[in-house]
């Protein structure tokens, strides 16, 4: 695996810089800051309070987590192999020492950070201006910047995994995770009994529903307890980990014809 | 000694005129882009999935009714939920994402921009394939539901003709509206796929937003900004939908989409007017 | 005898309804090796290969002994310059060369002195701050060298290197690749330009259709062709008379005249006809200002092989 961890935290830097270059990174950063001018734009507007913090939750609850932070997970890890097939540029990584695990895990790491970097300041400043400036009833954010917090990072982990296995064994990774997130992942999540537990959305909704006492995040209807709600996207996510290693161990780098 | 060069004179060319360029451009690319698996899926599905609850609904109302015709309002059914708003964002997705975005990625526009075809053309063209794909699933379900309704004898000659118009205008409208979306998002970049998940995420992000904002701070007026609650708007004034409670402006909400179409558009047409393609 | 630096046995790899390789058997030697063959013939197929990036159906490939599939240690034996222009572009030539050594597991002062020696080498040093996007075909092909000469590797595996280079750019490669190759490194060169291949080297090895055709010295290789006669071009002051004359040669088979001042003889044992030309033309007083041979070429036994 090279010498130490060098190659992997290389790899996992490089891939960080290399998805917040040019105009994409700019435009990711401001997509995962939307619901933050949505609700600088209510507040100004001067709604506060209750309604605030409705709007709030709301625009956590059916904007940031099963949109933003799917769309955004969507197209940070799935260009990491799909775009490297594309451009054939995966010959320079194949050809060095770093083994295959290592490269898998060190674009996996990299995509991890920059979407740490984009989308949990994002619930810490949005949220942080409806605490500071939204006169919110004492009381009524209790438990939602953690919640948030830990279902955003748990998503990332997830939703990372598949979108990154995606683009390692299909060229339609995009339009396929496209309709994974708001197909698959809405239909299932809104069936009743055990369907949405095949759903990552329904553990990344239930964690808030069971951390916070009032409001829509605390509405959603879950059976589900917290070490399940935790455990399931990790596990999920070191499932796909393992299948794409799998995967890539014989993985073929076909040429184009010369 | 005297020199005298040969006269040559040109050929009678038969070059086809504008319309036939038009169609040529739109043809391929219409073969191009309707033949993909993916987006022949979810044309069959939409169609299946606008059409079998219409013509249920269509059915029972008349049968509620005591045999006489379905009212015209019936026919709103598309327009009331989001069935049919995933499919046309998919299908926008799906067919308009690579619709400019493959031409810039493979250098290829320089190809067409350099026969006699204006970028007018060019882009009116493309506009038009997506257009057409979208018009599967946003107008042939709706005309043909009316028809089959019709000859079933489910409504008569009035209701049939409405609604015939009716799916036949919004139709046009929410094909052009979404085509002219498409096209913008997919000019901005040179990956189809990027395009495709901005057209989806975009459109869904936009009117959600709208209606959080409009739920939250009571104004319906923030549906405006969602191109689809303006066309549902619109296809509910026309489709004589009795209205409840606060509800936008049909005529404004008709505003809002035109202009919308002919602002993205126009804003395709300087992009691409004053984009320079470098190769190396 | 020497131990091949890349040997093949049966090696065979297809993709869907292509074949890449069929069946290819060759050794490449020690030096710089051509690899030729026309588009579609496995070239890069091969390469792939040999450098890990492919696993094989059927067959055998070992480099410098190693199997090439899933040995990463010998990685770091090996040197790719790619054909194709995929690089990370959004990288200027020291990150890109020195993200790669770090990949490799240098450490960042080691990676830091190759990634500039490396530019330097290639003449890129002056652009380290560019980058790559904006380069030219020219400037890529030159970085991607840099990246695969950074590491030292003992073989260098270079897959038209020549492509989008300048003139002078070529030339200036060219020379490259013959002090790597005076200074120990192993080549194996692909190249469509064959007449760039002959400047760099007569070993080669042919294939086409995913099979080696030939391999070993391209003069020998000719040699070897009998069922296509020598062709050679003789200019001189009385091509008449030198045609009446050697028109009685037992080796000639056949003469023409090709030009006022040239005529054209094929023959199929060259080596005989050379020794005898000089006799004749003293004997006879036949002044002779030049001879060439028209096909002892890598391009002419190409032409030969893939028919």
């Amino acid at each position: 695996m090279g010498v130490g961890f060098r190659p992997l935290t290389t790899l996992a830097w490089a891939t960080f810089r290399g998805s917040l270059s040019g105009a994409k990174g700019i435009g990711l950063i401001i997509g995962a800051l939307l619901p933050t001018f949505v609700i600088i734009g209510l507040v100004a507007h001067g709604i506060s309070g209750n309604d605030l913090v409705s709007a709030y939750e709301l625009l956590v609850g059916e904007l940031f987590l099963p949109m933003i932070l799917l769309i955004i997970a969507l197209l940070l890890a799935v260009p990491l192999f799909r775009e490297e097939i594309d451009q054939q540029s995966l010959s320079y990584l194949l050809t060095r020492t770093i083994g295959k695990p290592a490269i898998v895990l060190g674009k996996y790491l990299g995509y991890v950070l920059v979407a740490y970097a984009i989308l949990l300041p994002s619930v810490v400043v949005s949220y942080g201006i409806v605490a500071i400036w939204g006169s919110p009833p004492a009381g009524i954010l209790n438990g939602v910047l953690p919640a948030l917090l830990v279902s955003t990072a748990l998503g990332i982990l997830a939703y990372g995994a598949i979108y990154l296995f995606l683009g390692l064994v299909t060229r339609s990774a995009l339009i396929i995770g496209l309709i994974y997130a708001f197909v698959w992942e809405y239909l299932i999540g809104g069936l009743s009994g055990l369907a949405p537990d095949l759903s990552i959305m329904h553990y990344l909704m239930s964690l808030p529903a069971l951390w916070v006492s009032q409001g829509p995040l605390s509405q959603y209807s879950t059976n589900l307890v917290l070490w399940q709600v935790i455990a399931a996207p990790i596990i999920f996510a070191g499932a796909l980990l393992f299948l794409t290693i799998l995967i890539f161990w014989d993985f073929g780098f076909i040429p184009s014809p010369d | 000694m005297a020199l005298s060069s040969p006269r040559y004179a040109l050929e009678d060319e038969t070059r086809l005129g504008r319309r036939d360029r038009l169609w040529a451009i739109f043809a391929i690319n219409f073969r191009l882009r309707g033949s993909r698996t993916l987006v022949t899926i979810f044309a069959v599905i939409g169609f299946i999935a606008t059409f079998i609850p219409l013509m249920v609904t269509v059915f029972t109302s008349q049968l509620l009714g005591g045999g006489s015709s379905a009212a015209l309002s019936v026919f709103a059914l598309p327009y009331n939920g989001f069935l049919l708003f995933i499919f046309i964002m998919l299908l926008s997705a799906l067919a308009g994402g690579g619709i400019i975005a493959d031409d810039l990625g493979s250098k290829s526009i320089s190809l067409y921009l350099s026969r006699p075809i204006t970028l007018g053309d060019y882009l009116a063209a493309k506009g038009a394939v997506v257009a057409a794909i979208l018009g599967l699933i946003a107008i042939v379900p709706g005309v043909v539901t009316v028809l089959v309704a019709f000859v079933l004898g489910y409504v008569n000659v009035t209701v049939a003709a409405e609604a015939f118009a009716v799916y036949l205008g919004v139709g046009i409208l929410l094909t052009v509206a979404f085509s002219s979306i498409a096209l913008f998002l997919s000019s901005l970049t040179d990956r189809s796929a990027w395009a495709a998940a901005g057209i989806f995420a975009l459109l869904l992000m936009d009117d959600i937003i709208a209606g959080i904002i409009s739920g939250v701070s009571g104004n319906v007026s923030w549906l405006y900004m969602s191109p689809w609650e303006d066309l549902g708007c619109v296809a509910h004034y026309l489709f004589s939908v009795p209205v409840t409670g606060p509800a936008l402006n049909a005529a404004v909400a008709l505003a809002v989409v035109v202009g919308l179409t002919i602002g993205l558009a126009a804003a395709t047409y300087v992009r691409l007017s004053s984009m320079e393609l470098v190769t190396e | 005898m020497i131990d091949p630096v890349v040997h093949a046995i049966n090696a065979s790899k297809r993709y869907g309804e292509v074949l890449g390789l069929n069946g290819f058997t060759a050794s490449f030697g020690p030096g710089i090796t051509g690899l030729v063959g026309p588009n579609g013939a496995g070239k890069s197929t091969l390469f792939r290969v040999v450098t890990g990036q492919l696993k094989l159906d059927a067959g055998q490939i070992t480099i410098l002994g190693k199997d090439a599939w899933n040995t990463q240690s010998k990685n770091r034996l090996i040197g790719f310059c790619p054909d194709h222009p995929g690089m990370y572009d959004w990288m200027n030539p020291v990150q890109f060369v020195g993200t790669l050594l770090l990949i490799d597991g240098f450490a960042p002062e080691d990676a830091a002195l190759r990634t500039r020696r490396s530019l330097e080498t290639v003449e890129m040093w002056e652009f380290r701050d560019r980058v790559i996007r904006t380069f030219s075909k020219g400037m890529r092909q030159r970085v991607k060298v840099a990246q695969a000469i950074a590491h030292e590797p003992k073989v260098l595996f270079l897959d038209e290197p020549l492509n989008g280079m300048d003139p002078v750019g070529r030339v200036s490669l060219l020379e490259l690749f013959r002090k790597l190759a005076s200074a120990g490194t192993h080549l194996i060169v692909s190249s469509h330009v064959l007449h760039e291949v002959e400047r760099l080297t007569s070993q080669i090895v042919m294939i086409s259709n995913g099979r080696a055709l030939a391999e070993g010295d391209l003069h020998k290789i000719r040699d070897l062709l009998d069922q296509y006669p020598h062709t050679i071009e003789i200019e001189t002051s009385t091509p008449r008379a030198l045609a009446k004359i050697l028109a009685d040669h037992p080796d000639v088979t056949s003469i023409k005249f090709s030009a006022p001042d040239r005529i054209t003889v094929q023959t199929s044992v060259p080596d005989t006809f050379y020794q005898d030309l000089p006799e004749v033309a003293l004997k006879e007083g036949i002044n002779i200002m030049g001879v060439r041979s028209l096909d002892d070429s890598l391009e002419a036994v190409f032409r030969f092989l893939s028919r």
